[in-house]
């Protein structure tokens, strides 16, 4: 495994600079499994995984010097992020070796690469994807999610946090977000074509009156429930947004 | 005279049918012409041997055999009068019920041709098309065993989706994907799939199985919520456990709750 560490002295030489350190690995497909408590992922042209650390802290700790820094999981840190990254072949794992301490991970992924995001305790934060026309599946229990110029497909679930995704002019199929008590809040282009679910048992569903939803019929009768079930623009795409508790926003760019 | 004139006259003299005059001329020719007592002669002779053959009589066989075969006919036509009906009016009717009776048998016998065509040409597209869902299927269930990409397990369930029955190989692996795929949504969709189908009592014991087995928050919500729909009184039992358990998170306590009394 390729293992480039940029040498803590030219960071220090480079200081003031808040991206201080950065790790490689070259994969332009398969998955990405992000195992830690928060991060944003950025699309990029290249064919490396790029991670880099936003925390202020670049600083490393002289008295470490030759020593690697371990977790109760037997876990290494092997980027010097705060991160270890490990190359199962086609997926690449990554993990964070603190528990209750998410490191403030930035990537850059290459287009071919399925992008995961896990995570289940509550010491985290908010996982963002900008510029990702990844595949991209989520699960987590208390983060919430933001999405911007995204395409599909997506799988995203949350039990607790919310989802708030700005789609590109191109989607793809199929797209399903779920969440049992925060909200969706979705933008579409106008145009798109879309074979639409949307449902929340005890929420409301807003959606921007341009859209026109041909609600599905049954025998020319509509079934009376909490879940929207038609087409945008005659139909195309599937996009399933599945509220328990929280309300469903639809809106129109 | 000449010779023709002769013959004639000699041949009317022979047989005495000459009248006095020109008998006696003859006679005065035959004493004074060599030739023409030569000719008398020879006439005389064949007259005579004409007269003398006997006329040409069958035989007596011949007689009985004819009238053998003359009787056979006469019979034989008297037969095929019996079915000879003597008024005019029995023949023309008899004659115009045939022609209707062979042209319904015909009609009949073209539109069974035509019908077996039919069915020949329908057995032959059910063919293909059986075929073709058999490939579907094949699709469909290599879609749902892909391991890298959830996205592509959904749309394999999104195809079930589009079929207006599934068999039970189909209704195995949505089971199986409900039970044991590691991704919610994927869960969800084939809960969704499931719900389509839900009259089909494998089905049924399928979802009141996965009830008692999930542990996912928002599949079991929307489990509960299905069973109290199709108000399946069995499932009272899990959802209890279900309420007791202390790692089910609230939201699903609640649903649980609120299933009991809707089925109670």
């Amino acid at each position: 495994m390729k293992k480039r560490n940029i040498i803590v002295a030219l960071a220090l030489v480079f200081s003031g600079v808040t991206q201080a350190q950065e790790f490689k690995i070259a994969k332009s497909s398969g998955r990405l499994e992000l195992n830690i408590g928060r991060v944003t992922v950025h699309g990029h042209e290249g064919n490396e995984i790029i991670f880099f650390s936003n925390n202020r802290k670049s600083e490393k700790d002289e008295r470490a010097e030759g020593l690697t820094a371990v977790n109760s999981l037997g876990l290494v840190d092997n980027t010097g992020l705060g991160i270890n990254v490990a190359d199962k072949g086609n997926v690449i794992e990554v993990y964070q070796l603190k528990k209750t301490n998410a490191p403030d991970i930035k990537v850059l992924v290459p287009r071919g690469v399925i992008v995961s995001f896990r995570h289940e305790s509550e010491h985290g934060g908010t996982a963002r994807f900008i510029k990702l026309p990844n595949e991209i599946e989520v699960s987590t229990q208390y983060n919430s999610i933001e999405l911007e110029e995204v395409t599909g497909p997506l799988t995203i679930e949350t039990t607790y946090g919310s989802v708030t995704a700005d789609f590109s002019s191109t989607i793809k199929d199929p797209v399903s977000i779920v969440s049992v008590y925060g909200f969706i809040d979705v933008t579409l282009p106008q145009a798109t074509k879309a074979n639409l679910k949307l449902s929340t048992s005890y929420g409301d569903i807003f959606v921007a009156p341009e859209f026109n939803i041909a609600v599905a019929t049954k025998d020319g009768m509509r079934v009376y429930s909490d879940k929207i079930s038609g087409t945008i623009n005659g139909g195309g795409i599937n996009i399933d947004l599945n509220c328990n508790y929280g309300k469903i926003y639809l809106r129109k760019k | 005279m000449e010779k023709e004139k002769l013959e004639s006259l000699l041949i009317d003299y022979i047989d005495n049918r000459l009248n006095a005059v020109d008998k006696h001329m003859i006679e005065q020719e035959l004493v004074r012409n060599a030739d023409a007592y030569k000719l008398y002669e020879e006439l005389k002779e064949l007259i005579q041997v004409i007269e003398q053959s006997s006329p040409m009589e069958p035989s007596q066989d011949l007689k009985i055999n004819f009238d053998k075969i003359l009787n056979e006919e006469i019979a034989g036509s008297e037969r095929s009068r019996t079915i000879f009906f003597r008024p005019a009016f029995y023949r023309v009717a008899a004659a115009v019920a045939l022609m209707i009776l062979s042209g319904a048998i015909g009609f009949w016998i073209s539109n069974n041709n035509e019908q077996q065509k039919r069915l020949a040409a329908i057995e032959r597209e059910m063919e293909i098309t059986r075929k073709q869902l058999a490939d579907t299927k094949q699709v469909m269930l290599g879609m749902l065993g892909d391991e890298q990409s959830a996205s592509q397990r959904i749309k394999g369930v999104n195809v079930v989706l589009g079929f207006s029955q599934a068999d039970d190989e189909i209704v195995a692996a949505l089971l199986n994907t409900l039970n044991s795929d590691p991704n919610t949504n994927v869960r969800l969709a084939a809960l969704d799939a499931l719900e389509k189908f839900q009259l089909d009592p494998l089905v049924r014991k399928g979802l009141i199985e996965a009830l008692a087995k999930q542990r996912d928050p928002m599949v079991q919500i929307t489990l509960i919520q299905l069973m109290v729909q199709m108000k399946e009184k069995e499932v009272v039992r899990d959802l209890q456990r279900i309420m007791d358990d202390a790692s089910t998170i609230q939201a699903v306590k609640d649903e649980a709750y609120s299933g009991i009394l809707k089925l109670s």
